[in-house]
């Protein structure tokens, strides 16, 4: 008799719980993605808002075109390892503090980068990177501000590189690459207006 | 008769057979082979595939040649043309444009070109001064230009928009009867020549001849028709080898 009443244990599978699991993390995924990747590339600054975070919202600086001299362009060529695309170069400044806004390719799209630059030291140093424009699916951590923040106080050192390391973003490496060829061309052109201002000053 | 004799008339019968389809494939894995051979002193490495329904086979669309005139002159070399992503000053490429070529105007000592999303500027000789992206404050959706004394004017959806090339300034402004940059055709000289620039950057005929030798230019099928051939090549020199051995009183001495 108590064999009749007695029920087979159900062997129950590890599998089911694993996969409704998995297709919970799925679902989310394929929700959440559109909006991460809209989030992520496209114009994060205007040109003007950028100057405001470089210069003060009540600061006018003053727009200005510098002309590239052919030793500066070898330079900046080094930098880059191919060459520079302007003949010249537009910047902001007042007093003697220069906004570059530079677009460099990532990996196949350019990417807008500001960079300000203080000459009033012993040396030029940047002040502030913002990135203004992302327009590729990856590398776009680069606008964070744990990253950018890194260029703070950075110089130009010997050989035309940055004085002060950089940490990299793994999976951003062509991003980070750009930005920090940027920043080092926003110094060599800072130095540049500079000398050249020196110069008049001198004549 | 013999087994052996059988098999060896089956063979010749074979041999020949099979030659006879071989020998179209012959021909032409001996005209590519030598001339593959000699790709570079006839300069067939260099030289370009013009034939559209080549080039057409090969994936390669004839491009869009989108051409504005710099001077009221249209027979004159002046021209600024767009062909696939390249920019070109009369023949000679000065740059690039991924987004279609929408306007040119000619300033004192400045070319402005606009591209979707994209205004440059470019000295008489063709040298880049300025690019200006819609990050970099070009106006969104600029759609056309036009030139207003030393001023560049951009029709957006929000209205016309004024550009100084020297204060890289843009402003707003209301205009009317204003004459739009408008493309044109170029002369056929120019067409031609970017047409074969063009082209000169895609597919040369080593390319076509290479092709044709392994049999790709026919996708996998024409592959293994190859393979085919090279197979049915090497029965007859087997079989070619194995009736000139059997034949009959070959290898008796004379008495």
């Amino acid at each position: 008799m108590a064999i009749s009443h007695y029920k087979m244990p159900t062997r129950r599978s590890g599998l089911m719980p694993a996969a409704v699991i998995f297709g919970v993390l799925l679902v989310l995924q394929c929700m959440t993605t559109p909006l991460v990747q809209a989030a992520s590339a496209g114009q994060y600054l205007t040109v003007d808002e950028f100057l405001d975070l470089g210069f003060g919202d009540d600061a006018k600086p003053e727009s200005k075109v510098f002309w590239l001299t052919p030793a500066l362009k070898a330079r900046i060529k080094a930098i880059r390892g191919k060459d520079f695309p302007l003949l010249r170069v537009r910047y902001w400044q007042q007093d003697l503090r220069t906004a570059w806004i530079l677009e460099e390719i990532g990996k196949e799209m350019p990417i807008t980068i500001g960079v300000v630059v203080d000459s009033g030291g012993a040396i030029s140093s940047v002040t502030q990177v913002e990135i203004l424009a992302f327009r590729e699916s990856r590398g776009w951590e680069v606008r964070h501000s744990f990253f950018t923040e890194q260029f703070r106080g950075a110089a130009l050192a010997e050989r035309d590189v940055l004085s002060q390391h950089i940490d990299g973003i793994t999976g951003a490496t062509l991003s980070v690459r750009a930005v920090k060829q940027v920043a080092l061309i926003a110094l060599l052109l800072a130095d540049a207006v500079q000398a050249s201002a020196d110069t008049s000053a001198a004549e | 008769m013999s087994p052996y004799r059988i098999f060896r008339m089956l063979l010749l019968r074979w041999h020949r057979r099979i030659g006879v389809v071989a020998a179209l494939f012959v021909v032409v894995l001996v005209v590519t082979g030598i001339a593959i051979n000699h790709s570079d002193d006839w300069g067939l490495d260099k030289k370009p595939l013009k034939q559209a329904w080549l080039l057409k086979h090969y994936g390669i669309p004839s491009p869009v040649l989108r051409s504005f005139p710099l001077n009221e002159s249209l027979n004159s070399g002046a021209w600024l043309s767009q062909l696939g992503d390249g920019l070109y000053l009369a023949e000679t490429q000065i740059g690039s444009c991924g987004s279609p070529l929408l306007g040119v105007v000619v300033l004192p000592e400045t070319i402005a070109v606009l591209c979707a999303g994209r205004l440059q500027l470019f000295t008489p000789a063709g040298e880049k001064l300025d690019d200006i992206s819609e990050s970099l404050g070009l106006p969104r959706g600029a759609e056309a230009l036009a030139l207003d004394g030393e001023a560049v004017l951009l029709r957006t959806p929000a209205g016309v928009i004024a550009f100084d090339p020297r204060s890289f300034m843009f402003s707003a402004m209301s205009v009317e009867g204003v004459t739009w940059a408008a493309p044109a055709l170029a002369p056929p000289t120019i067409q031609r020549s970017l047409l074969d620039q063009y082209r000169g950057s895609g597919l040369s005929w080593e390319r076509l001849l290479l092709d044709l030798h392994s049999g790709r230019l026919f996708g996998s099928v024409g592959v293994y028709i190859m393979d085919l051939a090279a197979i049915a090549l090497l029965l007859i020199a087997l079989s070619g080898v194995w009736v000139w051995l059997s034949k009959p009183g070959r290898w008796k001495r004379p008495s």
